[in-house]
């Protein structure tokens, strides 16, 4: 079974809260999300569209409205600079990869935009905090 | 000096079931008659690239319309659409290009769509193969189903704004794909009337269905060409080629590297793939004189 290093959390959240289109889509934003890295959790907190909290590993009881999972060695494709079909989106991975997006899909849907960036940033931020993932 | 666009935009009274649709259409070119339909919840100006390239309306005369209620086709006067759930019907889609043609007295033109446009290139090919010399299906398949939750309730829902699906668009999207051109596209469906991507995939998603039908398309009387680029989740490639096996003679184009919204989205990269097609059909246009003089 494959793994993929930690997400840098701290990194993310700092690019998140300072991304130009996040910052814009994400305005009223309230929302719990969980990422399934293979058997790794991980929680970000949204409030009021900004990233309030982002934090690796479960209390057990940690609440969620968005769904996000996969094996890792699907995020690991997705992390790719250009990810190849179907490892380009949530969405996309959802209908033709082992991979989970849902939940609340009325979050979902009105903040897809969001979702996205968060995507996006996160690949950035895995690819610069371990180079390897790069090439 | 005013620098314009060679397209031409004009308004098109044209009955279709009896009532008047006040149908925008926008053209250039000269040559064999090129139509082209729209995806769901959009408009004609994806293919702005298309009517702008001097290689394709030199050969062709290239016509994009806005569908009624898309873009600057208005509803029309007489239905109380406020009252009504807007659907796209088939048989309504169909008979609106037969006219269409008809009106514009166009000798057998190219149709070219794309998604539920894509969709009607395969139905148009089966049910109207006199009306057409060629059927070109974008992004088009035999079937979408198993999407009726979604259309019926997270599609058209009074508590997502329009950003929704633009956003949900993005997904279909090939990441190689100009970032300006992605944006573009999405642009567009954030411009659609709220109830108008869902009622189009009445259409795209449950009422077009030509698995057991595909086989008797007749490709001797309209060729039917199929092409789907490799990041369209939707109608995607096994989905496409599943068409273009079943039809006789039709062709199946992989564009490598593209998403679904091709035209649009990737205009540079389009032409490589559609220009072998358009090619082919002047080439078998040439070869049969009849249908040759456009119109």
């Amino acid at each position: 079974m494959a793994t993929l290093p930690e997400l840098p959390v701290e990194e993310i959240t700092q690019r998140l809260n300072a991304d130009p289109e996040f910052v814009l889509t994400a305005r009223f934003w309230y929302c719990d999300i969980r990422f399934v890295i293979g058997e790794e959790k991980y929680f970000m907190r949204i409030e009021n569209g900004k990233v309030a909290a982002f934090r690796h590993g479960t209390n057990g009881f940690d609440p969620y409205t968005i769904n996000i999972a996969g094996p890792a060695e699907v995020w690991a494709r997705m992390f790719e600079p250009v990810p190849k079909p179907f490892y380009h989106d949530w969405f996309a991975a959802s209908f033709h990869h082992d991979f989970e997006f849902g939940g609340d899909l009325e979050s979902a849907y009105a903040y897809y935009y969001s979702l996205r960036r968060i995507k996006a940033i996160m690949g950035e931020a895995m690819r610069d905090s371990y180079p390897a993932l790069a090439a | 000096m005013a620098k314009f666009s060679d397209i031409t935009g004009r308004y098109l009274y044209l009955d279709v079931d009896g009532i008047e649709y006040r149908v925008y259409i926008e053209e250039a070119g000269s040559g064999i008659p090129l139509v082209c339909q729209h995806t769901a919840g959009s408009d004609g100006r994806q293919y702005r690239h298309l009517l702008e390239d001097p290689d394709i309306t030199s050969r062709f005369r290239v016509i994009a319309v806005d569908l009624p209620y898309h873009g600057k086709s208005l509803p029309p006067d007489g239905v109380r659409f406020w009252e009504q759930e807007y659907k796209l019907r088939k048989t309504w889609f169909m008979a609106f290009w037969v006219a269409l043609v008809h009106a514009l007295e166009l000798d057998q033109p190219v149709y070219m769509g794309c998604s539920m446009g894509g969709h009607l290139a395969g139905d148009l090919a089966l049910n109207h193969a006199d009306e057409f010399r060629a059927c070109i299906g974008l992004e088009a398949s035999c079937w979408s189903g198993n999407m009726d939750q979604l259309i019926d309730k997270w599609w058209h829902h009074p508590r997502l704004s329009n950003e929704s699906k633009p956003a949900a668009m993005l997904s279909l999207c090939s990441p190689n794909a100009p970032e300006a051109r992605v944006r573009e596209t999405v642009w567009m469906y954030s411009q659609g009337a709220p109830s108008v991507f869902a009622g189009d995939l009445n259409y795209y998603g449950i009422e077009h269905d030509l698995r057991e039908t595909a086989q008797n398309i007749d490709t001797s009387k309209c060729m039917l060409y199929v092409l789907s680029g490799d990041y369209d989740w939707s109608a995607y490639p096994e989905a496409a080629q599943e068409l273009a096996d079943k039809v006789p003679g039709a062709t199946y184009t992989l564009m490598e590297g593209m998403g679904h919204f091709p035209m649009s989205e990737d205009p540079e990269n389009f032409k490589r793939y559609i220009t072998p097609v358009l090619d082919d059909i002047v080439a078998k246009s040439a070869a049969a004189p009849q249908a040759a003089s456009g119109g």
